[in-house]
C-alpha cells in the first residue's frame, strides 16, 4: 500500500500549487499511471477517498487516472508490442534492444478548481 | 474555473532527496548498495556473511529498513557494522528522506561501503530511489523462477541478482538455467551471481563484485 504515501504526495503538490493560484476548492485531479509503475490505480483511488475526507480543499474533488499500457519497441528489428504481449527481450529477433516506449509514467498532469 | 497544468512526476520530491543522498555519499567516497528482495530470501544472512568476510579490511555501514522490530539490526550490529535502524512503522518501503535521516546518524567519512537493506517487498520499494550507487536484488531459489516475470519493474530496476539458497536446487528439482532465462526475459542486462549464504558457495564472487565496483568508484 505505498499508494497511500504516493497519494499524500500528490495532494501536497496540488495543495502547494493551489495556494499559489489562489484556488480554494479543487474539483478534479488528473494523473497518468503506467502499468510498469508498480502502482495499483484502485488503491490510489481508495487512498484518495480517505485522504480527501475532512479536507476543505479536496472535499468535492474527483480523481481521474489515465492508465497507460506497457509499449515496447525493438530498436534492432522494429518489432513492437503492447500490454500482455509486451516483452523485454525481442521475441522476433532475440536482440537485447527492446526499448520501453510507455508504461513507466507516474505523473500529476494537472487539476481544476476555483 | 481555473485549469492548472502541472505535468509533474509524483516521485519528484523523493528523487530530489535521493540525488542529495547520492551527493553526500559521493563526497564522502562511500560506495552504496540498496538491497531488495521478498521477505525470507536470505538478505540478512547474506549481509551477515558479507560483513564477516569484509570487516575489518573495509569499514561498513548498514541502514536496516524494517516494518517493526530491531532483530535484523541487532544481527548485523553484532558483526561490527555501523548500524542504523529505520522502523517504517507499517510502511512497505524506504524512501529517500528516511535514508537522509539515517545518513545523519552514520559517520560517513569513516565508511567504505554502505548497505541499505530495504523492506522485504517486491513491489512497493521499486519506484522509491534512495540515492544508492547500485540496486541489488536477492532472489532465493525457493521463491520459484517465475518471480521476474511477475515483478518485472523491480527486476528491471536492479543491476545485479544474487540467486540465493542454491544449496536447495537439488531438493527443489530446479536448475540455475531456469532462473537465468527468466531474469534475462525481463532484464537482459542484469548480472546474475548464484550464491548460497548457508554453505558460502559463490559468495566470493559477490565480494569481488563489491570490491570491483568500489574500485571503479575511486
Amino acid at each position: 500500500m505505498h499508494e497511500f504515501s504516493l497519494m499524500g504526495e500528490v495532494l501536497e503538490v496540488v495543495r502547494d500549487s493551489a495556494r499559489e493560484q489562489g484556488i480554494r476548492r479543487v474539483h478534479r485531479i488528473q494523473m497518468t499511471v503506467g502499468a510498469l509503475g508498480c502502482v495499483f490505480p484502485p488503491a490510489l483511488e481508495q487512498a484518495f477517498g480517505i485522504l480527501r475526507d475532512g479536507d476543505a480543499l479536496f472535499a468535492d474533488a474527483t480523481l481521474e487516472i489515465e492508465e497507460r499500457p506497457v509499449r515496447v519497441h525493438c530498436n534492432a528489428c522494429g518489432w513492437s508490442a503492447e500490454g500482455a504481449d509486451a516483452r523485454f527481450l525481442c521475441v522476433e529477433c532475440g536482440a537485447n534492444a527492446v526499448e520501453v516506449m510507455s508504461g513507466e509514467e507516474l505523473t500529476i498532469d494537472g487539476y481544476e478548481g476555483e | 474555473m481555473i485549469k492548472v497544468r502541472l505535468m509533474q512526476k509524483v516521485m519528484e520530491s523523493n528523487d530530489a532527496a535521493a540525488a542529495e543522498n547520492a551527493r553526500k555519499l559521493r563526497d564522502a567516497a562511500v560506495f552504496s548498495v540498496d538491497m531488495m528482495s521478498a521477505p525470507g530470501s536470505g538478505k540478512t544472512t547474506i549481509l551477515e556473511r558479507t560483513l564477516d568476510a569484509l570487516i575489518p579490511a573495509l569499514t561498513i555501514g548498514v541502514i536496516q529498513g524494517d516494518v517493526d522490530t530491531t532483530r535484523d539490526a541487532e544481527r548485523v550490529q553484532a558483526r561490527g557494522a555501523q548500524t542504523v535502524q529505520i522502523n517504517t512503522g507499517g510502511a512497505c518501503h524506504l524512501d529517500a528522506p528516511a535514508v537522509a535521516g539515517a545518513l545523519e546518524d552514520l559517520d560517513l567519512d569513516a565508511l567504505d561501503l554502505l548497505v541499505i537493506e530495504n523492506v522485504g517487498n517486491l513491489i512497493c520499494p521499486t519506484g522509491f530511489a534512495l540515492g544508492a550507487h547500485e540496486r541489488v536484488m536477492v532472489l532465493s531459489v525457493t521463491e520459484g523462477a517465475d518471480k521476474p516475470e511477475k515483478y518485472p519493474a523491480m527486476f528491471r530496476s536492479c543491476s545485479l541478482a544474487l540467486v540465493n539458497k542454491t544449496d536447495l536446487l537439488p531438493v527443489l528439482g530446479l536448475d540455475l538455467e531456469a532462473f537465468a532465462e527468466e531474469i534475462a526475459r525481463v532484464n537482459p542486462d542484469m548480472q546474475i551471481l548464484p550464491v548460497s549464504a548457508l554453505t558460502g558457495e559463490g559468495m566470493e564472487d559477490w565480494y569481488q563484485w563489491l570490491r570491483d565496483r568500489m574500485a571503479e568508484g575511486q
